[in-house]
């Protein structure tokens, strides 16, 4: 998605996050620029993304949204070593109008440990700007403790101060990048 | 192209999409992340990945298009897609996106079919699992 975050927020952390947590509202508008690089890269030829689609003219093509729940989740927390995406889960309730202007509101709906690691579920909800539902979309994202628990034991990431004794076993937890 | 109608029969295959996968189309995806695993061969390298690696989302992408083939605007109205990562894509890999519908189901006058998804790479080990469902005429 054309709106990659760069933040100053504290480093996400599995035991920080809280389930019902909202990220920022976040608006959107896919142009056809953007599209045009997105059916290239996935070799896509549908000419509903292009020129004309069932509903008139060309629609939004989804995998532009498709990764709402992270962008989302960028926009409040930095996330040094990128997300591990173990499942998405999308329901396509509405084409978006190409160009159209559109919200994203996105929640934290669960979390959960498997096989000592530690997952969040994290949905957005992408809204027009008439209020017509367009897509909702989950993902369950596998937070990469063991790497944030060595670089904050090295000094090389702030950890939110509630973990820091936690995180912060062999250092300071000064950020010295 | 619509070809899911509600008197297809439970066993009916997808027609499947097939995609070679290049690191170009894999930068081209990420262009507006930083340097990662999906757009930096030193970063896949430090990850100890053999090469950077496609992102999830590619095959997901790839799976829509298949059944937007199969179910036509039914499935951008109303379709569901659920699916686990199970395997990564390296660049030069062949995708094909496979299913099969598992399962009719009314709901009021309509017909839902629920199938069984998946990617396979070209020796036929999966990628990516999963479910899809959307109504049908």
């Amino acid at each position: 998605m054309p709106l990659r975050a760069k933040v100053e927020g504290p480093v996400m952390v599995f035991e920080e996050m809280e389930v019902g947590e909202e990220m920022p509202e976040l608006q959107v508008v896919c142009d056809e620029d953007m599209q045009g690089r997105f059916l290239a890269a996935l070799k896509e030829e549908n000419p509903w993304y292009s020129r004309e689609s069932p509903w008139g003219g060309p629609i939004t093509y989804h995998p532009l949204l498709d990764d709402a729940p992270m962008e989302a989740t960028m926009h409040r927390y930095q996330y040094p070593f990128g997300f591990v995406h173990a499942v998405q889960e999308t329901e396509f309730i509405n084409p978006l109008p190409l160009g159209k202007p559109a919200r994203i509101t996105t929640k934290v709906m669960d979390k959960y440990e498997k096989r000592g690691r530690g997952y969040i579920v994290i949905e957005s909800l992408i809204v027009d700007e008439d209020g017509v539902e367009i897509m909702r979309t989950r993902n369950h994202a596998m937070i990469e403790d063991e790497r944030v628990r060595k670089a904050a034991g090295l000094g090389l990431l702030h950890v939110p101060p509630s973990s820091a004794a936690k995180y912060n076993r062999g250092g300071t937890g000064e950020d010295k990048s | 192209m619509t070809i899911a109608t509600k008197n297809l029969e439970v066993g009916q295959e997808l027609p499947p999409v097939r995609k070679e996968i290049s690191f170009e189309d894999m930068r081209l995806f990420s262009m507006w992340s930083n340097l990662n695993i999906h757009t930096d061969w030193e970063s896949a390298k430090k990850a100890g990945l053999p090469a950077p690696i496609a992102q999830g989302l590619m095959s997901h992408a790839y799976l829509s298009e298949m059944l937007t083939q199969f179910f036509g605007k039914n499935w951008l109205q109303g379709g569901t897609l659920s699916i686990k990562f199970i395997g990564y894509t390296l660049p030069g890999d062949v995708i094909t996106t496979r299913g099969i519908v598992r399962e009719k189901v009314s709901e009021g006058s309509e017909t839902r079919l629920n199938c069984e998804v998946w990617c396979e790479s070209l020796s036929g080990e999966k990628t990516v699992v999963g479910t899809a469902s959307a109504l049908v005429n």
